[in-house]
């Protein structure tokens, strides 16, 4: 795992991917997107990002969260279902400062597992 | 004469409505038709509809198959509401909704005499049950000059399993016959409210002309019992029954015999059947054998007749009642597809202002360029989400010209460039040499193809060496102006192969509409094509668009109704 934080985006709009990497690209923090078809291909160290942001309106949502059990999972979805208690839900349209504020609480804990 | 329609029962464009209008319209299946029928079976040139005083007349302009009305061959015919046209394989009805002022009619045309209402003397001689009226055949002496029965209902049901736009026009047409089966004067259908349980007249017919603005007495007090006691009735003048006071009221209104019959549905009454014959005060004074009245065997009749027609009663409900909720689900569907939609391009836009507020706040245009860019990039979304819906809505009309396809393909690869490029993806354009101008609608195809690459790029983005190739092409044997689109993406999994051009139907998650293959498709089958699709998993998928080449002959701004 890089020492560098990292947040890994996972489907949903690409303009989420944009606005972190934005955002938080100049405060050190790497944000990489990829597709839950792809999850399977990450990079080692990229397996076990610090925050893990997962679109549950995908169908494979709850397949892909499952495999970032390391993680801290940000889950936003359309309808709010039952997640996780140390998972986070934000439920769309969310603010973006709602988001950072989530992501940056998330960076300053310790990995999930 | 307005509002009357064509309705595609059969064929390719099933459930697509054609308004008809006073401009005579042109049918076949070439793209210059105002009304395109997309069947191989239809000359391109097949028929014309025009209006001719109060009627519609449909022509066959010498078609190869013909053109039908009713299951009959015609060279020409006046259309009647509810007539079916066969165009080869494809299946019309004719509907005139200018009929649909029926209700309001038949109340206009009927006196529901009050309960108890003096001028209401009217008084039973023969009442049936439905058990009685089953027994159908006619004595010895009613089978002289009786009606055929059987050749009756017969066409009675024919007539009840027609389909028509309304109930209104089913009924219309039964009384119509029923009338004239029984050899009533006049008649009415009156239904029974499922809400309010009231009693109304819902059609008439007049085989005999009467007194003009004359309305026909129903007795309220006959309706009741019928309605009571679910059996049919023959009235006659008071004095033959000891149920009601005997009155002369019959004469007077003009009535001497009248039948009413229970609509009995399978489990509920639907209302009644009421005919009457009306006779000159002379004519009663002849022997009672020289009268013209009703039969019992004329009641039996019009009782299986009533059974008959409220079963199509209790069926047209049904019906309509599962085409509401059909109606309901996919408004319902509609709305949560695209309100889904909207709301990730809402969460864009908010994205992307929020980098530009940032950045004013800062004082980094840098900040604020990339916000610009995905607030742009939302309203692309937007404008492409509108121009689906609008190419999908029957608003649109395709406006054919003679273009350069390459050059219409090359303008999609040109705008998909950009995307292409932020999605890793290698997209190539390989157009056909020397390929011909040709007729077809620029704007349309423009969007066709414009969806499929979008979907392409979309289905490749993240895999390893990600490629959409396009091409162009002309094959000269079938005559037919092809694109290709083809990508080494995951491929698409059998079950989703039969799906993917249902409307709403996507794989992409919070990115598709849904939309963009229906509308794909619908543009392709527009110019009397087809899109083909051909996908291995793991491998990639090839959509090929392909139509046939119009006849370079056509005037700018033709037009089809879709």
């Amino acid at each position: 795992m890089n020492s560098a934080p990292h947040v890994l985006v996972i489907d949903g709009i690409s303009d989420t991917e944009a606005v972190l990497k934005a955002v938080l690209g100049p405060r050190g923090t790497n944000v990489e997107r990829t597709r839950s078809a792809q999850v399977g291909r990450l990079p080692i160290d990229e397996k076990s990002p610090h925050v893990v942001v997962i679109d549950l309106d995908e169908e494979s949502a709850a397949a892909t969260a499952s495999c970032f059990g390391e993680s801290h999972r940000i889950l936003i979805g359309s309808v709010k279902t039952s997640v996780d208690e140390r998972d986070r839900f934000l439920a769309k349209p969310f603010q973006y400062p709602e988001l950072l504020q989530t992501i940056e609480d998330l960076l300053a804990l310790p990995p999930a597992a | 004469m307005k509002n009357a329609s064509l309705l595609v029962v059969e064929g390719v464009e099933q459930g697509a409505r054609f308004e008809l209008g006073d401009r005579p319209l042109a049918m076949g299946r070439d793209a210059r038709n105002d009304i395109r029928i997309l069947d191989s079976e239809v000359s391109r040139n097949h028929a014309t509809i025009q209006r001719v005083k109060d009627n519609f007349v449909l022509t066959d302009r010498n078609s190869s198959n013909g053109t039908r009305v009713n299951g009959i061959a015609i060279r020409s015919h006046a259309l009647i509401d509810g007539d079916q046209i066969q165009l080869g394989n494809t299946l019309l009805l004719f509907s005139d909704a200018s009929r649909e002022g029926w209700k309001e009619n038949a109340a206009d045309r009927v006196n529901l005499l009050r309960r108890h209402d003096p001028a209401d003397r009217s008084s039973i001689v023969t009442h049936m049950g439905q058990e009685n009226a089953e027994d159908a055949i006619p004595s010895k002496d009613e089978a002289a000059d009786s009606p055929n029965s059987l050749s009756v209902l017969y066409r009675i049901a024919e007539e009840v399993a027609r389909p028509s736009s309304s109930l209104e026009q089913s009924l219309q047409r039964t009384l119509d016959l029923t009338v004239s089966a029984v050899f009533a004067d006049r008649g009415c259908v009156l239904l029974t409210d499922p809400q309010s349980g009231e009693i109304r007249p819902q059609v008439t017919s007049q085989r005999i002309a009467g007194i003009p603005g004359a309305r026909m007495p129903i007795s309220r007090t006959i309706v009741d019992y019928v309605l009571k006691s679910s059996q049919g009735v023959r009235t006659t003048d008071a004095q033959h029954d000891s149920r009601f006071d005997p009155t002369d009221s019959i004469f007077q209104a003009g009535i001497r015999e009248a039948m009413c019959v229970p609509m009995q549905g399978r489990h509920q009454l639907m209302g009644v059947i009421y005919v009457d014959i009306t006779t000159p005060a002379d004519s009663l004074l002849m022997p009672r054998e020289k009268t013209p009245g009703f039969r019992e065997d004329q009641l039996r009749l019009l009782i299986a007749i009533g059974r008959q027609t409220a079963l199509a009663v209790e069926n047209h409900r049904y019906q309509h009642a599962f085409v509401k909720a059909e109606r309901m689900a996919a408004m319902g569907q509609t709305i949560a597809t695209l309100s889904h939609h909207i709301k990730n391009i809402l969460q864009g836009v908010r994205g992307g202002s929020y980098l530009i507020d940032m950045g004013l706040n800062d004082h980094n245009e840098e900040l604020v360029r990339k916000g610009w860019h995905v607030v742009e990039k939302n309203q692309n979304r937007i404008y492409n989400l509108v121009m689906d819906m609008l190419t999908f809505s029957k608003e649109r009309k395709p406006a054919y010209q003679q273009a350069q396809l390459n050059e219409t393909v090359h303008e999609v690869f040109e705008l998909m460039q950009a995307r292409a490029v932020e999605c890793s993806v290698d997209l190539r354009f390989e157009p056909a040499a020397n390929l011909p101008l040709s007729t077809f609608d620029p704007e349309g195809i423009h969007r066709a193809v414009l969806n499929i690459v979008t979907n392409a790029i979309d289905a490749v983005e993240g895999s390893d060496h990600a490629t959409v190739k396009i091409e162009t092409g002309l094959d000269v044997e079938s005559d037919m102006f092809w694109v290709a689109v083809a990508d080494n993406g995951p491929g698409i999994v059998e079950d989703q192969l039969q799906r993917i051009f249902n409307v709403f139907e996507s794989t992409k998650g919070a990115r598709g509409t849904g939309l963009g293959l229906a509308v794909s498709q619908k543009i392709i089958r527009e110019h009397g094509g087809e899109i083909n699709v051909e996908s291995r998993l793991g491998e990639g998928s090839r959509f090929v668009l392909a139509w046939p080449r119009l006849e370079d002959s056509m005037p700018a701004g033709a037009q089809t109704l879709s």
